[in-house]
Parts: C-alpha cells; structure tokens; sequence
C-alpha cells in the first residue's frame, strides 16, 4: 500500500514549487516530510490525495486514502456529529458504529467536548477532531499536513503515539507533513525534505 | 391630505370585506412567484454549487457575468420573453404570451440569476473546502453534494427568499408579458400600477399593504437566516 511518485512536477502562480518529484512512501512506517514555507509540502500532499491536479508526472496509490489540512475544516454540528460522519459513508458500510466514536473521542483526550459545536473549538481541539474524523474509518493512506501545529506538548506525544499505532498495521501508510525536526526525529521512519524544487531523502 | 387618510380607511375596508378580485390577484400573485422561485431554485441550486466549488477555464469572467445578471432589469427580461414568446418569436407557436405561464417564465429568468449568484459566492468559498473533506473522507458525488446543501442550508434559504422577494416585488416583467388582464394575469404589483395610474389609490394603498407586509416577511425570514449580517453563512 506503498505510495509512489513518479516526476511530479508543479508550478504556481507562474512560480515552479517541484519539478521532478519521484520517490516512493513506504507503508509501515511513518514518512515524514519537511522544508522551508511555500516549497509545495502541501501542494505535493493535496497531489497525492487527488485534491489538486500536478502539470506532469504520475502517482500510483493503492487503498483508502484520505488527506486532512493544517486547517481543518469543521462541518456543521457537534464534534461527535464531525466524528462520526465517515461512517454514515455508503463506502464505509453507512451503519454508523457509534462505539467507535466514543472510543476515538477518548483516544483523542474529546471527553467532554463531544456535544460543543465544532466550530466553536480551539485550533488545536480542532485538529484532534480532523484526525479522529480521518483515522475513524480506517484508511489505507493517512496524508496529515502539520497535524500537530496547535496541540500541546502533552498532547503532542500522545497523538504521536497513536500515530505510530496505526502505522504499525503493515498495509498503512502514513505520509506526514512537519517543520518540528523533534518531532521528526521521534517518528520518522523516513524522513523527506522539499528544496530547491526537488524531494529529498534524509 | 384627506384622500391618504380615505385611501387608508378604504384599503383597510377592501381588506377586511374579503373582496374577491383583491384576493384572488395576491393568490396569483403568490402562485407565480412562487412556482418561478421553485424552478429557479430546482435549476440554480446544483447549478449555484457546483460551478463554486469547481475549476475551469473562464471562471472569473462566469462568477462576473453572473453577478451583473443578479440586478437585470426586469424590463429587459420582460422585453426578451415577450419577443420570444410573441407570435412571431421562436416560440410563439405554443401561444403563452399574456398567460400566468408565461409570467412565470419571466420571472424564473430573473430569479435564477439571483439563486445561482448567491450559492456560487458562497461555494466558492466554504463549499469548496466542505466539498474536498467529503471527497477525502470517501463520499460519493451524491453523498458529497447533499453534505454541501446541508453545510450551506442557511444560504440556500437565504438565495430562495432573495429571490421570492425580488419576484413578488417586480413590476415591469410581469406588465410586459402578462398584459394585466382582470381575472387573468394581474397581479399586485401591476394592480397598484394601474390603480395609481387611475388616481384609485385606495385599492392602491389596500394592495400596497399587502405586498409590504409580505415582503416584510420575506426580509424579515433572510434577515434571519443571514443571522442579521449582509454576507451569507
């Protein structure tokens, strides 16, 4: 369920972000990717999730994939009502297993929020809802831009944790977007920098 | 100032006595905005979403084109569906001019604009991001756009009441295309045209009452729906 580029290349705004990206994201581990703002991390990621379309090259995924944004996006209702809405997908059976919720709001440390409206959230209890909210279905690809950024310290490590989980099922691949080399250095079962338009391998 | 005072008194009077003619232009009047706005909303609702949330080619100068026919002057539209629906006219065969149909008709090209611009504005904006999460989240098309029509509800009855509201009001499409028949196709707004024309303001004032106070509702419904702001959700 490995993720592979094949010479992508992407320009913006008449400006070249990457122009040959080919690497390949192991499953099983935890890929991480960094580089300096405006380099195309999250281009390349929204490429990889089929969000944005790239001016050249290929990507081959295998299996569910599902990608979640640095700013997370909250549909209406209440955080269990944004946990929940995978499951009530025709893809994932449409039979919402409400346990699974209440199991995940725990994992998340949501105990409590469950019934605020999403919206009203912090930056930070917002992305631990968009995690949940893409983990909860399980799928193939996990695609996180900085889904750490606003959450702290504690928390941090936690989520680190469940990360590492879920990774740990050889079928998963999780692809994982960070400026915080600590964190990287903690998770990183390979680790991936964009410069100078190219993709690197640390 | 007597005659106000008289025209009030005697609008009032109209009202109350259940005149028949009064009641059964506000029926007309209701039914062919009413049907207008449901078409315009049926076409402009999917049309609205889903030229918002995608990409393609010339999309500023669509979103420009589209914004400009919002405030089309009713005339114009009015002048446009009695030349083609005339004898003459590409569709004159099915004879419609002069008709509550054909008022309809009007009146659907005027509040399509109005229903599409609105949920485009704001599917270009928070639609696109709510559209992409469902995609990434593995809903289907339909999955994705019955999610965009619950994210954006309030916008959605937003554009439908804007648009009732503008086609109850007008004036000029429907006197254009309807003719103002008695019993056939006048309706409130050309019936206070008329009435004043003829210096009868008292049913002037008694049908005036009515279309304010229904267009007070409809304000008063989008205001509400707005939650009291001039921008949408």
């Amino acid at each position: 369920m490995s993720i592979k580029c094949h010479s992508v290349g992407k320009s913006f705004k008449n400006k070249l972000l990457f122009s040959d990206v080919t690497a390949e994201f192991k499953s099983g581990i935890c890929n991480c990717l960094t580089g300096e703002n405006g380099t195309g991390k999250t281009t390349l990621l929204r490429i990889i999730a089929g969000l944005e379309k790239s001016d050249r090259g290929s990507v081959h995924k295998i299996g569910k994939c599902t990608y979640s944004g640095s700013n997370p996006y909250m549909l209406r209702g209440t955080v269990f009502d944004n946990l929940i809405y995978p499951l009530t997908l025709k893809r994932h059976g449409g039979h919402p297993d409400k346990d699974k919720v209440n199991e995940m709001i725990e994992q998340l440390g949501l105990r409590g929020l469950e019934h605020r409206e999403a919206a009203t959230l912090s930056s930070g209890e917002k992305q631990k809802v968009a995690l949940g909210r893409a983990m909860i279905w399980q799928p193939d690809i996990l695609l996180l831009d900085e889904p750490t950024a606003n959450i702290d310290r504690e928390m941090v490590r936690e989520i680190e944790n469940i990360l590492l989980e879920y990774v740990k099922n050889p079928s998963r691949t999780l692809l994982l977007v960070s400026h915080d080399h600590h964190q990287i250095s903690r998770i990183a079962g390979e680790s991936w920098v964009l410069k100078e338009n190219a993709l690197l391998k640390v | 100032m007597n005659y106000i005072l008289d025209g009030f008194k005697e609008a009032i009077w109209l009202l109350l006595r259940g005149d028949s003619e009064i009641y059964n232009i506000i029926w007309l009047s209701i039914w062919v905005s009413g049907v207008a706005t449901l078409l315009a909303t049926l076409v402009g609702l999917p049309l609205g979403i889903v030229t918002g949330i995608k990409s393609f080619p010339l999309k500023k100068l669509y979103g420009s084109i589209l914004f400009s026919l919002m405030g089309i002057p009713p005339v114009v539209v009015g002048l446009l569906v009695t030349i083609v629906l005339s004898r003459k006219g590409p569709l004159g065969s099915f004879e419609l001019l002069f008709s509550p149909e054909a008022m309809v008709i009007a009146q659907f090209l005027l509040v399509l604009p109005i229903v599409t611009g609105v949920l485009y504005g704001t599917a270009k904006e928070k639609g696109k991001q709510a559209y992409e999460l469902s995609i990434s989240l593995g809903a289907n098309k339909l999955e994705s756009l019955k999610l965009l029509i619950k994210e954006l509800h309030s916008s959605v009855l937003l554009a439908v009441m804007y648009g009732l509201g503008r086609a109850i009001s007008e004036v000029g499409a429907v006197m254009l295309v309807g003719g103002n028949i008695k019993g056939r196709t006048r309706v409130m707004t050309t019936f206070i045209a008329m009435n004043n024309s003829m210096g009868a303001y008292e049913k002037s004032i008694a049908m005036a009452i009515v279309l304010l106070t229904i267009s007070l509702i409809i304000n008063g419904i989008s205001h509400h729906m707005s939650g009291g702001k001039s921008n949408v959700d």
